[in-house]
């Protein structure tokens, strides 16, 4: 990962869910990523940003995103799954399995 | 020097760019040919001519009772890569430039209209946010990969 750099999300099978670029990056703090999806229709290119940051035994991770709605990409219910299986793994070690209906 | 200052002093005309652009059409015209082309006067066309051929723009020919003129555009070559290319790069650059940036990247708004917060047990390090190499990155992205509905 590194300024200007591609920072895409991959499927299982390797195609490109989601592109975007690495804006800005401050290792151990924060990632500004631009947001290409390729499942939205009609969407136009966003901006997220992902920082951490640690408090004591805990780390608060802070996802946001600038003009989410432009993305027409199912943000607002997309990002708490994310959220809750990243959560998850890095607690448990293993992946979130949700009912694929979400 | 004195050539780059007879150029521009040669093109600063309306008149004398016409007999250039007229030369540049047709190739070895007499000067009676270029009166009638532009419709001027002898001796307006000679005055021109002479300057012309002073800053080396215009060249002729001698062939017994005619004068044939030929376009030079040596000189506005060197003018123009002396004073119009070096000036012309960077701003071309600059132009392009601002074009990639501005296609390319994302219009911010002034506040972020989406924020999730949450708190998970573990460490910096283990948010992978310290250039972990694609693979380990895909795979924490993917481990939970049912957004893609």
């Amino acid at each position: 990962l590194r300024q200007g750099g591609p920072f895409r999300y991959l499927t299982g099978d390797g195609q490109v869910m989601l592109d975007g670029e690495v804006i800005e990056i401050e290792p151990m703090k924060k990632i500004v990523s631009s947001f290409i999806p390729s499942w939205a229709e009609n969407s136009q290119p966003t901006l997220v940003t992902f920082a951490i940051e640690p408090l004591g035994e805990v780390v608060k991770f802070t996802i946001t995103h600038h003009d989410y709605e432009k993305a027409n990409a199912g943000i607002d219910t997309g990002w708490p799954v994310v959220v809750a299986g990243l959560k998850t793994l890095l607690e448990t070690g293993k992946p979130l399995n949700l009912p694929t209906s979400m | 020097v004195l050539t780059v200052d007879a150029v521009f002093k040669a093109l600063a005309d309306q008149t004398r760019r016409q007999l250039l652009d007229s030369l540049r059409d047709t190739a070895g015209q007499t000067l009676t040919e270029l009166e009638s082309g532009l419709g001027m006067t002898r001796f307006g066309v000679m005055k021109h001519l002479k300057v012309l051929e002073e800053a080396k723009l215009v060249t002729s020919r001698k062939e017994g009772r005619f004068k044939y003129h030929y376009l030079n555009a040596a000189p506005i070559q060197e003018v123009a890569d002396r004073w119009i290319a070096p000036y012309q790069k960077p701003f071309t650059r600059f132009a392009l430039d601002l074009k990639h940036q501005l296609e390319s990247s994302v219009p911010m708004a002034d506040k972020p209209n989406f924020v999730l917060e949450t708190y998970i047990r573990t460490t910096p390090r283990r948010c992978g946010m310290h250039s972990p190499g694609p693979s380990s990155r895909r795979s924490t992205i993917t481990a939970r990969g049912s957004t893609a509905s």
